[in-house]
């Protein structure tokens, strides 16, 4: 074999082998997440035959055999972008979900615990006071019964901040996280811009980086471009957290409300989107809304008890005094003149088994009166929002598994497909093969019969 | 006739470095077609014809060699791309938890 021959032989065989070596990869990660399926784009080589004009491009053009020119990845960009928005929405609805249906175990409605049960038994215990202004039993069973509903809205009032709070403690954590991401994303970058400039093919590097912008984009709801070619910006809010091989470390600022801000610069991110904007939305917006209205409710039904019970007269004739009082947060509790002396509960105008006010206080729970309403319609809001986000969350699953199921079948391995190639690759190997060693022993005996 | 086949057999060099089945099933046909017509000329050779025309027992003889020459580097080919198409179906055959399946080498 010529000088020539060998040179191509050898270039062949490698080729043959790394095509191989790729089929190899495909079936080894098989079952890994995000690996994308590569496939060797075989070139051919130009020969000396090609360097004769009558020959060059025709079949008698003796070539060069083929090289791997690259190793490709199988890979739509299309399914990415997609896919990272639906990613963002499902790690924003996920969010809300979970966030919604803890606000709903804390209201606890409709149970004996929950805050309309026990409003209704304060407002049924001034009910039987009404029936019964003398009773001292049933001035206490009042006493009982507020102390009883203050208790309620405090733990309610202390649920819904814990809760709030608790958001915020998320988005720091998911902060750290996403400080983190972006560190391993910028270092990726850098290698997988060396290994380009050197002429290899980082594939696996890319598969890498790839995963750790689809935990990006679910923490953030990041905005990624340039990935293929070109310099990778990933965006969040509008701001460029990496660019290349540089990554921006974000932070919460401190204080109320809650935001996101460059920590180098100060620079405010706005609008961060997937689960640190549903938990912005959620420690800014949504929990302090609860909490507005809940203390708007509270407040409301202390002036409306308070009001009624300061126009009637107590047990010894004296005017009435607030029945709740308020500290600076709001919190109510039942005034201690009455705890010390039940008899300063107001049951009506002070004659003898007169309960007026104690009645008008208990109308207050008629379907005509607007005191618990406000509540009621909070607790018909938290239903439908639950229910809503359940719903939105359990969507946005199903669309995000839906697209992964399409990019797998994009860019993930098919076992079968590549058994089957390969069999049907042996199948005709092994024929020409065959063949092959037929025309030798064939040449060889005309060679020696010529030799003759 | 051996120019033909020499061309062939360029052709099915491609075809095994493409992994092409195809390409290969094509290339075997058409050695298989002028199989019998080499049989005719390594007869004629033994009968004292060169088979060939003009050509002299030394350009046969060298353009046998040639040949020769080619089919070793496809079978050679041939021979590693076996092996490591078995070894792949093995693994591939482990992983898809089915039977795997083994061919010789010609």
């Amino acid at each position: 074999v010529s000088f020539f021959g060998i040179n191509l032989a050898s270039r062949s065989l490698q080729a043959d082998q790394r095509a191989l070596e790729v089929t190899g990869q495909n079936i080894t990660n098989a079952d890994v997440p995000g690996y994308s399926r590569q496939e060797a784009l075989l070139v051919p080589v130009l020969g000396p035959g090609a360097m004769v004009p009558e020959l060059a491009g025709s079949a008698a053009a003796p070539g060069g055999g083929v090289d791997v020119a690259q190793v490709l990845r199988t890979h739509a960009a299309w399914l990415d972008t997609a896919a990272a928005q639906l990613t963002a929405q499902s790690g924003q609805a996920g969010i809300a979900d979970r966030s919604a249906q803890q606000l709903q175990s804390l209201l606890a409605e409709p149970t004996d615990a929950g805050l309309s049960a026990t409003a209704d038994r304060f407002l049924s215990a001034f009910g039987n006071l009404s029936s019964h202004p003398e009773d001292p039993a049933a001035r206490d069973g009042v006493l009982r019964a507020a102390q009883e509903l203050t208790g309620r809205l405090q733990q309610l009032s202390q649920g819904l901040e814990s809760l709030r709070q608790n958001m915020v403690t998320q988005a720091s954590d998911n902060m750290s996280q996403v400080n983190d991401l972006a560190k391993q994303v910028a270092a990726l970058n850098g290698q997988i811009g060396q290994a380009q400039a050197a002429g290899a093919a980082p594939n696996e590097l890319i598969d890498q980086r790839d995963q750790l912008l689809q935990q990006l984009t679910e923490r953030t709801g990041a905005m990624v471009s340039g990935q293929e070619g070109g310099e990778l910006v990933v965006s969040i809010g509008g701001i460029h957290v990496i660019q290349g091989t540089q990554a921006e470390a974000l932070s919460l600022a401190p204080g109320s409300p809650a935001s996101v801000v460059v920590a180098g610069t100060g620079q405010a991110v706005t609008a961060p989107g997937g689960q640190l904007g549903a938990q912005l939305n959620w420690a800014n917006t949504i929990v302090p809304g609860y909490q507005s209205r809940l203390s708007a409710f509270r407040d409301g039904l202390a002036a409306a008890v308070n009001s009624l019970h300061q126009s009637g007269r107590d047990a010894t004739g004296a005017a009435g005094v607030p029945f709740f009082v308020a500290d600076a947060a709001g919190n109510l509790s039942v005034s201690p003149a009455l705890v010390a002396d039940s008899r300063k509960v107001v049951a009506g105008d002070g004659t003898a088994g007169n309960g007026s006010v104690a009645l008008a206080i208990a109308n207050l729970g008629s379907a005509a009166s607007t005191v618990l309403s406000p509540y009621r319609r909070m607790v018909a809001d938290i239903g439908r929002l639950a229910s809503e986000s359940h719903s939105q969350s359990q969507q946005a699953d199903a669309s995000r598994q839906q697209i992964q199921a399409m990019q797998s079948s994009e860019s993930g391995v098919n076992l079968d497909e590549e058994l089957a190639q390969m069999v049907s690759l042996q199948h005709a190997y092994s024929a020409s093969a065959r063949l092959l060693s037929t025309y030798d022993q064939m040449l060889t005996t005309l060679i020696q019969q010529t030799g003759q | 006739m051996l120019s033909s086949i020499a061309t062939l057999v360029s052709r099915q060099r491609a075809a095994i470095l493409a992994r092409d089945t195809v390409g290969l099933d094509g290339t075997y046909e058409a050695l298989l077609a002028l199989l019998a017509k080499l049989d005719l000329l390594v007869n004629g050779a033994r009968g004292g014809r060169s088979g060939g025309g003009s050509e002299s027992a030394g350009e046969l003889q060298s353009l046998a060699r040639e040949v020769k020459q080619q089919i070793a580097v496809n079978r050679g080919l041939l021979r590693s791309g076996m092996a490591i198409a078995d070894h792949l179906m093995a693994a591939a055959g482990e992983a898809a938890s089915s039977q795997a399946l083994f061919t010789g080498v010609g």
